[in-house]
């Protein structure tokens, strides 16, 4: 189907791209690697009158160490990460997570910030990034702050964003000594996940955060077999409210099994 | 599809009454909404915009009040909406049943809803899900108002309100005025009332 | 090479019989072949690869969407959100203030007269329900087009369409059958009281007393589930109407170019001698093209309206999935009945089929060939069936690769499963023991099978799969805790369409029959213009190869033309697996009537009698003179240059053939599957899939394959994935691939392929059809196999995790009806 009209901006800048979405107000959005906010436009559920592409904006796809923190830019694309040595060797489940996003063509265009910022309940590194507890980098008409991923996913489609915020960095922990995985279930290949999990283990303990259990990823607050008993999954086509609590903690078991073979 | 949903608000039932049936009062309660034009006392036009992340819908349409019976406490309302994108349609039949409860109100909301276009075809869960949010904000909207309106002195702190909800973005005392459609977006709620009093879901 | 079939003089005769239900089962004798044809590297037999794919995988196809013609404006449709509702007034202020928005048009004001028909009723009585172009008055489904916006570009027809606003009273709407035949229904159309379009029965006699001899009686409700076809190409037309005469020019992505054409003739009124449709390349139908469309009627008045500028309208995928016909959608009611031995005595069938809200082209059809495929290949002797053709508020259904079969099959296969569990029973002994096995086979419901052999493919598949085997391999599974399973479906389907006696006899307003003109070049090149309409069949590949043997043409100075009704001498299409049955038969006899006068030409040149010349090799030769020879384009030369032709013969070689098949072809096979069901999640994961099919004689190994390989993966897609899914309000869920669920790659298992040969009687090349076997046997294959792992009687399709996963847990079955899985109420509880 065909989106609506819009202007589209092509900024170089951060300060030029925040701006312009200031100036835009509620009708201007954000493009990145355009594989969240485009469908969306063509089913014309999205209509922004205007779109600032930040795709020219350069230095915003680096992957380094920062301090005992891993910074990633916003625009790296998917197969970035997925193929970055170094998040593989000291934050894997990030790597590994970040090549079960879509499909090839998703992966090489797609970036993380965009995906985390679209905020998407069934998007795979939502989830992760509250498993991880990253920290999130914007910037905006007041400057720059950082938001906790754990307190910014906030609903459906909606983050802790400001309209003219834009998310410039993630930062992630490193994982050394701690084994992690990311397990998700679909009926075709390349699917969203109907239910995704994130499993990062040391020892005895088990911290696990879901996707698709919700509006929003879902960390599991203590013990995650207790905390699965209080999933209240949206029920839909791919499966019930039942069903879904189960594969929940199904794929728990899988991927912190999967997490322990290090 | 059927929504069900209650709420409390402190403040006495003849206040809540008389405000339920001031569209153009309660109506600001709803995020995103505006009366357009009065064709009579019960019967206005009005816009209401929902948003959802990315996603937005803007219904443009009717709501009348189509009883009102004030010794039951009793309100039915119909509205029905065009998206104004070609989204669709929206139709609601909302039937309102207040009771006094120790000074306070009990607020009982039925709404048989009809859906059409894409929204619909997105399925009853976020319909639903989405609706949980907007009650919430409206609810809150609506007992502040009829609780200045009123007689009653001791309410809920609006901290208390606040801490409620604690992953919405904004706090409800910016919920922007609106029209007539707040009884409309009732319509898209469901048990507000315990999401509203529990806190923020899982 | 000698001529490896009969002469015209050797024609099969033919004799008929009449049975209880008033048409012909025809009875045919198989020809001697005379000897089999050499191979010459590209002919019959070979798996050439095919002329027309070069085009297509360089992106130089040339569909609906490439054509433009100047001053072409642009459709979009408004199309109502409301399954079931009153149009009040539409307000078109809005749309027609956008730049670039030229028109709007309505029922009231398009002009268009007629509406679309329907070419199907079986029973003579069924309720004719009108259905005009665009609505008028009422809709009756959601997408039914309402108004049509006309612009100067597509975006602009895009927010025009958006832009109009209509009022809608909106009326209750019901959307699955069953609820649809339950009293109290909300009506869909007056005409069509209880929302039946027709009944249609069939019984043999003596059915009540001979089940009566039943020990055992199976009883089981069958969910064959809402499909949409999705074609890779959605439809499109590019509509002109030349105002000076009343000509019109269409092309549109179809599989009936000249139904359209005659259809457009009537309904938008003008002599079908000036009416020209252009199938250009057509990217893939399933049956979803087999069809006129109100978009193509709406189209050419539109064009008509405007005073003859062209315009286009191409479909979103969305909207195709709302737009174009849907497939399968029934529910059958089956017992069999059998004696504790095994034999099958009895079949008792009803089946509600859902038509949607209006009748397309062959909308009851398509469950009537139920009625005629249930019994399938089992000798049953007793048969009773009831088919209600039902209204609903949902996009109509009609033919859907296997139409009709698919359903039959997937029933009778799965009866018999249930048979051998409670019986105790290996299913392929249940199965052995109820084979047909004298052709050709007069069935319960009338039809005559025209040769078979089912013991063959289920030996072959048996052996290939290794079954003692996995039997084995399946105890051993089973003594771990896994759910390993195996499924067999053995299945004799009927295609070829069809007997033009017959069509009539069974309700359908229009023949069977196919044609072809072979054509000569004067430089010795070949050109058939056939009435097929193939849309990836590989028809110019084929049609190629046969006249490479037959005629002894190599196979790259043969084209092939197709599609346009300018060109084509009327031709009934391409669905039904009929196209080489039926549009290649056609070709062979026009390459006989060619061979009769070359051979005549040719004896005169050579100064001898016809019947001292032999064929071979692509020319004549003198027997016993292999020097006194003339290659075949040595004859059309001479017959081009007229200078010296014997008497009474006319200059030119080109001959056209339409041919009436006597009978539809029967091909068969044996599909077995393997699978393995995860215990925790309920994925169900195929470990093999092996098909055996017998579809007579084979022109093209390669193209015979692709034709299973997608057959089975579109069949498997049912089983496992694919549901159209309306709630009960007429909303249709599934409306994009995100949510209809095609599997991808990786999900269908590599295919194992095999073959017998049992030649069809019923033409001179002894072929079938095999383009819709696979999807006719597949679901009962995997379904079976999951009802084997599960060690459960059925479970109904699709086979979803979650439905799996139930079954795993105890819970029992959800209660199925067309609709989505969702827990009650939507509140915290």
């Amino acid at each position: 189907m065909i989106p609506t009209a819009f202007t589209l901006d092509q900024p170089e800048s951060l300060d030029e791209a925040v701006r312009l979405l200031g100036a835009g107000g509620d009708d201007a959005k954000v493009l990145a690697g355009g594989h969240s906010l485009i469908p969306l436009m063509r089913l014309r559920l999205a209509a922004p009158e205007r779109i600032v592409d930040i795709g020219r904006i350069e230095g915003l796809s680096y992957i380094r160490e920062d301090g005992d923190a891993i910074a990633i830019g916003a625009l790296a694309r998917h197969t970035e990460v997925e193929r970055s040595e170094l998040l593989q060797r000291r934050c894997k489940l990030l790597a590994q997570a970040a090549g079960e996003v879509g499909d090839i063509q998703v992966r090489n265009r797609g970036t993380i910030g965009g995906s985390i910022a679209h905020g998407d309940p069934n998007a795979d590194l939502p989830a992760v990034v509250v498993a991880l507890d990253a920290e999130l980098v914007a910037i905006g008409p007041n400057g720059e702050r950082t938001i906790r991923a754990r307190e910014f996913f906030t609903d459906f489609l909606t983050t802790a964003l400001e309209p003219s915020e834009i998310l410039t960095e993630i930062r992630v922990p490193t994982l050394d000594g701690r084994g992690s995985a990311y397990v998700k279930f679909n009926r075709r290949a390349q699917d969203w996940a109907i239910v995704g999990c994130a499993a990062i283990v040391r020892g005895d303990q088990e911290t696990v955060a879901w996707t698709g259990v919700g509006s929003t990823p879902v960390l599991a607050e203590g013990d995650w077999r207790t905390a699965a008993d209080r999933l209240e999954p949206l029920a839909d086509l791919s499966g019930s409210t039942e069903y879904k609590r189960h594969l929940a903690k199904v794929l728990a078991e899988r991927a912190i099994a999967e997490a322990r073979k290090g | 599809m059927k929504l069900e949903h209650d709420f409390h608000v402190v403040a006495p039932v003849e206040t809540v009454w008389d405000l339920l049936l001031d569209i153009e009062r309660v109506a600001p309660c709803l995020p995103g909404g505006e009366v357009t034009e009065k064709i009579d006392d019960r019967h206005y036009r009005a816009n209401v915009k929902i948003k959802l992340g990315p996603m937005q819908l803007t219904y443009r349409g009717e709501i009348e009040i189509s009883e009102a019976d004030e010794g039951e406490r009793r309100t039915v309302m119909a509205a029905k909406a065009n998206e104004t994108r070609g989204q669709g349609t929206a139709r609601a039949t909302i039937t309102t049943q207040l009771a006094p409860d120790n000074g306070a109100t009990h607020a009982s909301v039925i709404t048989d809803l009809q859906i059409t276009g894409r929204v619909a075809q997105m399925g009853r869960g976020i319909v639903e899900d989405v609706s949980k949010r907007l009650m919430g904000q409206f609810a809150e909207c609506l007992s502040e108002r009829a609780i200045s309106d009123g007689a009653g002195p001791e309410e809920a702190p609006a901290d208390e309100r606040q801490s409620a909800a604690p992953t919405s973005a904004a706090p409800p005392q910016t919920a922007k005025p609106i029209g007539g459609f707040s009884l409309l977006v009732q319509v898209l709620l469901s048990r507000i009332s315990r999401l509203f009093n529990r806190g923020s879901s899982a | 090479m000698s001529e490896a079939v009969p002469r015209p003089e050797d024609q099969p005769h033919v004799s008929e019989e009449s049975d209880a239900e008033g048409f012909q089962a025809m009875q045919v004798q198989l020809p001697e072949p005379e000897q089999a044809p050499a191979d010459t590297g590209r002919g019959i037999g070979t798996s050439t690869l095919r002329k027309e794919d070069a085009e297509f995988i360089t992106g130089q196809g040339r569909f609906v969407d490439d054509i433009v013609l100047p001053g072409m404006h642009y459709l979009g449709f408004v199309r109502s959100p409301h399954a079931h509702a009153e149009i009040g007034a539409i307000d078109t202020k809005r749309a027609l203030e956008l730049p670039g928005v030229t028109a709007v048009f309505t029922a009231e004001t398009l002009g268009v007269e007629g509406g679309v028909p329907c070419a199907a009723n079986p029973t003579g009585e069924g309720k004719q329900v009108e259905r005009p172009v665009l609505a008028r008055g009422k809709v009756r489904m959601v997408g039914e087009p309402v108004a049509v916006v006309v612009a100067e570009n597509r975006y602009a027809a895009a927010d025009g369409a958006a832009a109009v606003e209509v009022d809608y009273e909106p009326l209750p709407a019901v959307a699955s059958l069953e609820a649809a035949v339950a009293d109290g229904a909300p009506q869909v159309h007056d005409e069509a009281p209880g929302n039946l379009n027709c009944t249609i029965k069939h019984e043999t006699e003596g059915f009540a007393d001979a089940i009566g001899d039943a020990e055992v009686v199976i009883e089981q409700r069958i969910v064959n589930q809402r499909l949409t076809p999705v074609a890779i190409e959605p439809r499109g037309v590019v509509a002109q109407w030349v105002p000076a005469n009343g000509e019109v020019t269409l092309y549109t992505s179809t599989q009936v170019p000249h139904f359209v054409k005659t259809f457009v003739a009537v309904v938008n009124g003008t002599s079908e001698a000036k009416v020209r449709v252009i199938a250009p390349d057509v990217g893939g139908g399933f049956g979803s093209k087999l069809n006129t469309y109100a978009e193509e009627y709406v189209a050419v008045g539109v064009s008509k309206a405007l005073g003859g500028t062209p315009v286009k309208w191409t479909e979103g995928r969305s909207e195709n999935m709302l737009a174009t016909t849907h497939g399968r959608d029934h529910v059958h009611y089956g017992k069999l009945y059998a004696r504790s031995d095994g034999t099958i005595i009895g079949l008792d069938l009803h089946v509600l089929a859902n038509m949607g809200a209006y009748l397309q082209l062959l909308g009851p059809t398509i469950p009537h060939l139920t009625l005629f495929m249930a019994p399938g290949l089992y000798a049953i002797e007793h048969y009773r069936c009831r088919v209600d053709c039902v209204f609903t508020n949902t996009t109509p259904c009609d033919a859907y690769r296997g139409a009709g079969r698919p359903e039959a099959t997937h029933l009778i296969e799965r009866l018999v499963d249930i048979l051998a569990r409670r019986l105790d029973m290996d299913p392929v002994e249940v199965r052995r023991k109820n084979f047909a096995r004298e052709f050709p086979f007069t069935s319960a419901s009338g039809l005559s099978y025209d040769s078979g052999e089912y013991e063959k493919p289920l030996d072959k598949a048996l052996e290939l799969i290794g079954y003692d085997d996995l039997r084995l391999e399946q105890q051993q599974a089973r003594s771990e805790g896994r759910k390993l399973g195996i499924g067999i479906s053995t299945y004799v389907e009927i295609c070829g369409l069809a007997p033009s006696a017959v069509t009539k006899a069974i309700g359908i307003g229009a023949p069977g029959w196919e044609s072809s003109t072979l054509r000569l070049h004067p430089t010795g090149k070949a050109t058939v213009i056939t009435g097929t309409s193939p849309h990836g069949q590989g028809h110019a590949t084929t049609w190629s190869q046969i006249v490479e043997t037959e005629l002894g043409i190599p196979f790259d100075d043969v084209e092939v033309i197709h599609g346009d009704t300018a060109f084509t001498p009327y031709g009934l299409g391409t669905y039904g697996s009929r196209s080489l049955a039926v549009g290649g038969t056609a070709l062979f006899k026009s390459i006989e009537k060619v061979k009769a006068k070359a051979r005549t030409i040719a004896a005169h040149m050579l100064e001898a009698s016809p019947d001292d010349l032999e064929w071979n090799d692509g020319g004549y030769h003198v027997k016993g003179s292999p020097d006194r020879a003339h290659t075949i384009q040595d004859v059309i030369g001479a017959a081009w240059a007229a200078a010296d032709l014997p008497e009474g013969v006319e200059p030119g070689l080109e001959e056209t053939t339409f041919f009436d098949p006597p009978n539809f072809t029967f091909p068969f096979g044996c599909h077995i599957c393997v699978t393995e069901v995860d215990t925790e999640t309920g994925k169900v994961e195929i470990k093999r899939y092996l098909a055996v099919d017998d579809c007579g004689r084979v022109i093209n190994p390669m193209i015979v394959d692709g034709q299973v390989h997608g057959g089975v993966a579109q069949s498997i897609a049912q089983a496992l994935f694919e549901e159209t899914v309306y709630d009960e309000n007429g909303q249709c869920l599934t409306t994009t691939l995100v949510d209809y669920m095609i599997p991808t790659a990786m999900e269908i298992p590599p295919i194992e392929t095999s073959r017998t040969e049992t030649l069809s009687p019923t033409n001179p090349l002894g072929v079938k059809g095999i383009g819709e076997a696979g999807t006719i046997a597949a679901t009962a294959a995997v379904v079976n196999s999951v009802c084997d792992a599960l060690d459960l009687d059925h479970l109904d399709m699709p086979l979803q995790p979650e439905r799996v996963w139930r079954v795993l847990q105890g819970m029992g079955q959800k209660p199925v009806e067309q609709g989505p899985m969702e827990t009650k109420g939507g509140g915290a509880s």
